[in-house]
């Protein structure tokens, strides 16, 4: 089973708690307009990535095993090769790694539920909760994007929600608001301030929040009972 | 001689009490009662033996380790001190036995396991925090010197907390604080003290499995990173400046098989020396209440064998482009010195030294007027290789060295956010063979200088001429500036 691996950073402190191993598959079905990884968007696999099977993925991760807390997969959208991301977790969970996969929640019901036999939880992107504004940002809808994290919340697999704040273009307080009516409080939210580096001429429109902003959305998330809530 | 006293009588940047121990030590060194060969003295004005500011005639161990376990049990005779029956006695008591520890600075470089000291004591939480808050205070204003050094852990405890709490609020750079690390050593107590030390670089982390399988249980972390007895200490720690005498040569083969013999002998002459004034000439341990009254045991004390500038010793003798730290060539030669230096060192002994009559290994952490010279086995400051080298480096030079030697990372806000993040990196070293690890935030004004803490605002004081109450802060200064201590990073992240 061969994958394609884009990068591999062999720790990382912003990837999930403790350090962590982090490998970027290739690939997205997502087009953001502040993407901060452009390079990893193409689908062209042999391209843009190098070819890595499952036993070269778990030795990577066993040389490093004694410092981790565990692997991250990332992307791209990490999912969008999901026989080989699930072949990786099935590997990995046997010698007992702890598995997150950061995601863009838009993978199939089928997906998503064979890759939470084996990991431990998905950080999922919330772009947004318009569908309109999810479409303007991304070009994607984000249907599935909702119904995911309402799945992944039910089996206990919702490690943390994320949210990119673009003001004008990601409605953050709407999205928090359907998270608390879908009594999701005790999910771990992830703001994170948009930052112009390393994005394209696609997201010359967009201005970055200040920092009162940020913490104003930090406050309307408590005011509604959200706990675990990092600013970064 | 005469123009040095006057010198540091009307110096205007030593406090009172600075001028009164720079006055003892010119007293000293106007006696000269150590036997010293001519190739002694050849090597100590080439600066290739160095005595570390422990003067001409020693008349006390350098390092002491008193029990204090005992002193709390049973108090103190020649003191008129009964053991402490409540918190405020007992922390009264300490600082009354702190006043009476010799050592080389003249402030005790231990003041004990805290945390166990104190735990019986705790009643009120809130009462012994403000208790024990205001004794750290104290240390930190009277005991003047970075060196001194409390040690908690490996257990969690409410005194332990309650200390590290302490120290968030405080950020003094007194005590030193080590952390014994463990297995028994809840992870949410260890990211308890990473998060301390974001804020005050301090505590550090000992590997207590592997202090204590070497030294025992009985053992203390003092001064900068000593591993020494409890009960105990170290009469000397000298040191070899070991880049300093490859510079005499090229050849790297008479190095090691010709030169390192020689010196090795003459220091460790010069070390037997130094034991034997302490010992037979001062007789110490004949008139002192502390080994009277069984708080130092005259068995238990140790000779430190120290050591700085083995990467710049390695990267003389490999050819240009080829680094210590970087390239497995020059890690195998620094590999080969150090086996021929533990080789050399434990086939002299005496019988006076603990554990088993050889000098101990000790990296040493360098000096203000050090420069280009790196401490102990450290890679130099600006070449650190990325984490992971880094640490294997490290793991692989860390068993040579008992009596301590250790590492600094310093860390960005994304990893203040995640402290699970160094205890994970602390428990993979660990397990691997790191002996001893420093952290501290790059942002915080507690910083560690090699070994020791000192306020980067009190370095811009004495920087302006103006006076400051920690000694420390004079060698910090020097460290900063020929050191490029506040350079060091960690590559990769």
């Amino acid at each position: 089973m061969i994958g394609y691996v884009r990068n591999i950073i062999t720790h990382s402190a912003v990837d999930g708690p403790g350090n962590r191993l982090v490998i970027f598959l290739q690939g997205c079905n997502f087009n953001c307009r502040y993407c901060h990884n452009p390079e990893t968007i193409p689908r062209d696999w042999e391209n843009s990535a190098f070819e890595m099977d499952v036993s070269a993925v778990v030795n990577t991760v066993e040389r490093y095993i004694d410092y981790l807390s565990g692997v991250t997969f990332s992307g791209g959208e990490c999912t969008l090769q999901s026989a080989f991301l699930l072949a990786c977790c099935r590997a990995l969970k046997e010698r007992g790694v702890h598995i997150l996969i950061d995601s863009n929640g838009s993978a199939s019901e089928d997906v998503l539920t064979s890759l939470a036999a084996y990991a431990d939880g998905f950080m999922i992107d919330l772009k947004s909760f318009s569908g309109h504004l999810h479409k303007v940002l991304t070009d994607a809808g984000n249907a599935r994007v909702l119904a995911n994290i309402l799945a992944l919340a039910q089996c206990g697999k919702l490690y943390e929600v994320r949210m990119v704040v673009v003001p004008g273009f990601a409605d953050t307080r709407e999205s928090i608001a359907w998270l608390a009516d879908q009594h999701l409080l005790h999910i771990p939210l992830k703001l994170i301030k948009y930052r112009a580096h390393g994005v394209t001429d696609r997201a010359k429109a967009l201005v970055p929040p200040t920092d009162n902003e940020m913490q104003d959305l930090k406050a309307y998330a408590e005011k509604l009972g959200f706990h675990k809530i990092t600013v970064v | 001689m005469k123009k040095e006293i006057l010198e540091t009588i009307v110096d205007p940047v030593l406090t009172y009490e600075m001028k009164v121990n720079t006055l003892a030590k010119h007293a000293e060194n106007c006696l000269d009662v150590l036997p010293q060969t001519d190739a002694l003295k050849a090597y100590r004005e080439a600066g290739v033996i160095c005595d570390l500011f422990e003067g001409n005639a020693p008349y006390r161990p350098r390092y002491i380790l008193p029990d204090y376990e005992r002193f709390m049990a049973e108090g103190s005779a020649f003191l008129n001190l009964k053991p402490a029956e409540d918190l405020e006695d007992a922390l009264n008591n300490l600082i009354i036995l702190y006043r009476h520890v010799p050592s080389i600075t003249t402030f005790p470089v231990f003041i004990g396991e805290l945390d166990k000291l104190l735990e019986p004591y705790i009643e009120d939480e809130a009462v012994a925090y403000r208790a024990i808050k205001r004794f750290l205070k104290y240390i930190d204003r009277t005991i003047t010197d970075s060196f001194c050094h409390a040690n908690i852990g490996p257990e969690a405890t409410v005194a332990g907390r309650l200390i590290l709490k302490a120290e968030r609020e405080l950020q003094d750079s007194i005590p030193n604080i080590t952390l014994k690390y463990s297995a028994e050593t809840p992870d949410e107590f260890a990211i308890d003290a990473i998060e301390t030390s974001f804020i005050t670089a301090k505590p550090s982390f000992a590997n207590h499995m592997m202090f204590t399988e070497e030294l025992g249980d009985r053992y203390g972390i003092a001064s900068c990173y000593n591993g020494l007895s409890k009960g105990g200490g170290a009469f000397t720690l000298t040191r070899l400046v070991l880049s300093r005498l490859a510079e005499k040569t090229d050849d790297y083969q008479h190095f090691l098989k010709v030169m390192l013999p020689d010196v090795v002998k003459e220091m460790i002459g010069y070390i037997h020396a130094r034991v034997d004034f302490i010992d037979r000439e001062v007789a110490f341990f004949d008139h002192s209440f502390l080994v009277e009254e069984g708080l130092l045991d005259r068995n238990r004390f140790a000779a430190m064998f120290g050591l700085v500038g083995l990467a710049e010793t390695v990267n003389h003798f490999q050819p240009s482009g080829c680094r210590y730290g970087h390239d497995a060539m020059a890690n195998q030669m620094g590999v080969e010195i150090m086996d021929q230096l533990e080789t050399l060192v434990k086939s002299y002994t005496h019988e006076r030294l603990w554990p088993d009559g050889h000098c101990m290994l000790h990296a040493q952490v360098g000096i203000d007027t050090d420069l280009g010279i790196s401490p102990g086995v450290r890679i130099p400051i600006g070449e650190e290789p990325d984490i992971y080298s880094h640490l294997a480096q490290i793991e692989q030079f860390h068993k040579y060295f008992p009596s301590g030697v250790g590492d600094i990372f310093a860390f960005d806000e994304t990893v203040e956010r995640n402290p699970q993040y160094v205890l994970d990196i602390i428990k993979g070293a660990f397990k691997r063979g790191m002996r001893y690890v420093s952290f501290y935030g790059e942002d915080a004004d507690v910083i560690r200088i090699t070994g020791y803490l000192v306020k980067k605002s009190e370095i811009e004081k004495l920087s302006k001429g103006e006076q400051v109450l920690r000694d420390t802060v004079v060698l910090g200064k020097g460290a900063v500036d020929n050191g490029r201590v506040l350079e060091r990073k960690v590559t990769g992240l």
